[in-house]
């Protein structure tokens, strides 16, 4: 309980610091609100409009949760499939790197005319967002297993099914679990 | 056979050699000789630039050649354990069962025994993580030796391990090998080892590696520890000393 309240005590300190310096740094200078709105400002429209609020909040979580899970199963089935083999994995890698350096608000405009501006839309940024990092781990998850653990299988005979299911997917969900992470 | 590697480097020059069914054969060399590629060689894991690899079993007469095809031959233990992380002892050694399509219990039961022969009956549900270096070692034996092998390749084994655990692995070794009568091809850079574990050691040179001496192993069968002191030991590790140093082998070691 010390601990806790030791740890939390200094950003505490800090944010209302932060926030005092705002409020009064705001008031007297006297800058307009349309500026930039004092604490007090922006916490009073926050209870004002609270229900507005709430419900833009569910829809934008829905919809990042929801493009977030499609991106997680789509981008492993992709990095799955791409792992299996060497030419496709040539031939359209290098394009989900490149893709993956398209800044998402060049082309929000773009999906909000598509898919207009509700969820679906949210949905889509998330998706598109997140997919790329999942695939890019997964793959070099998939293929950064030990070479000799991959002889060991050859060996004994491993079908492809049993590498992939035995051995490439579990050594590769320490680097899955990044790609997650960072989506 | 010869062979070479991608590039046209030369490891292995016109190497002629016939294991006995049966017997302990050590390979001794300068490091990067080509001891290691020939072990790969004779696993079927790859093919020679010239000539055949023949793994003739003792009991049927036809040749297999690709070992991959007859899975129930062959076995391999490498440089390092080369556990599965997420499984247990016993998980690691069922492996090699379960690729071959046995179920996974009737796997797991089958796996006690080998576990049995390297004493670790008691770590069954332990993880590679929670064994020591000589332990996971062991393992990798186990699961070498579960699939009944004719034929046994170690890659220099025990290599990262301290004397003395190397010294008690190398004697559980060979009383395995004496009850079990497989054939064994043992890959190692230390002489001493070679002479306590083997029948036959092959001094080969530097690369491209050839044999420059094939020597029949004359110490009783039953070897304990202390056997490593006494002269016939010592005359024969000498023996094995000079065809190695007279041949590059010791070059690298002085630079």
């Amino acid at each position: 309980m010390k601990r806790a309240l030791e740890q939390a005590l200094p950003p505490a300190l800090t944010l209302i610091l932060v926030v005092c310096l705002w409020e009064g740094g705001v008031r007297l200078l006297g800058v307009p609100a349309f500026l930039v709105p004092p604490p007090s400002a922006v916490a009073s429209s926050i209870v004002k409009e609270r229900t507005l609020l709430l419900s833009a909040l569910g829809t934008t979580s829905e919809g990042a949760l929801s493009g977030f899970a499609l991106s997680l199963c789509l981008g492993t089935l992709g990095g799955i499939v791409l792992s299996l083999s060497r030419r496709l994995e040539r031939g359209v890698y290098p394009y989900t790197i490149f893709l993956q350096t398209v800044p998402i608000v060049a082309i929000a405009p773009l999906l909000v005319l598509w898919f207009g501006t509700g969820l679906r839309a949210v949905a889509v940024s998330a998706f598109i967002v997140s997919v790329f990092p999942v695939v890019a781990n997964t793959l070099s998850g998939l293929k950064s297993v030990d070479p000799r653990l991959t002889d060991l299988f050859r060996l004994y005979g491993a079908s492809k099914l049993a590498l992939l299911l035995k051995l490439r997917l579990p050594s590769a969900v320490g680097s899955m679990t990044t790609g997650w992470r960072v989506a | 056979m010869r062979h070479e590697f991608e590039g046209g480097t030369r490891v292995i020059d016109s190497l002629d050699l016939s294991v006995e069914a049966g017997s302990f054969v050590a390979l001794v060399g300068p490091s990067g000789c080509g001891k290691s590629t020939l072990l790969r060689l004779v696993s079927g894991l790859e093919a020679p630039t010239a000539g055949t690899v023949s793994v003739v079993p003792a009991a049927v007469s036809s040749t297999a050649t690709n070992a991959e095809s007859d899975g129930k031959r062959v076995a391999f233990v490498f440089q390092d354990a080369h556990l599965l992380p997420w499984r247990t002892a016993l998980d690691n050694v069922a492996l090699p069962l379960e690729l071959q399509g046995v179920a996974r219990e009737e796997a797991r039961r089958r796996a006690r025994a080998p576990l049995r022969d390297v004493e670790l009956d008691d770590a069954l549900e332990r993880y590679p993580d929670q064994l020591s270096g000589g332990m996971r070692m062991r393992v990798s034996i186990a699961r070498a030796l579960v699939t009944e092998p004719d034929l046994l390749r170690l890659d220099e084994p025990f290599a990262a391990l301290d004397e003395l655990s190397r010294q008690r692995l190398d004697e559980r070794l060979r009383a395995l090998w004496a009850r079990r009568r497989m054939t064994v091809l043992f890959v190692t850079h230390a002489l001493s080892e070679a002479l306590f574990l083997s029948e036959r050691v092959l001094v080969l040179s530097k690369r491209p590696a050839r044999i420059v001496l094939d020597h029949a192993v004359q110490l009783p069968a039953a070897r304990p520890l202390a056997l490593r002191s006494e002269l016939a030991f010592v005359e024969q590790s000498a023996l094995l000393y000079r065809a190695l140093e007279a041949h590059g082998g010791l070059d690298e070691a002085r630079a």
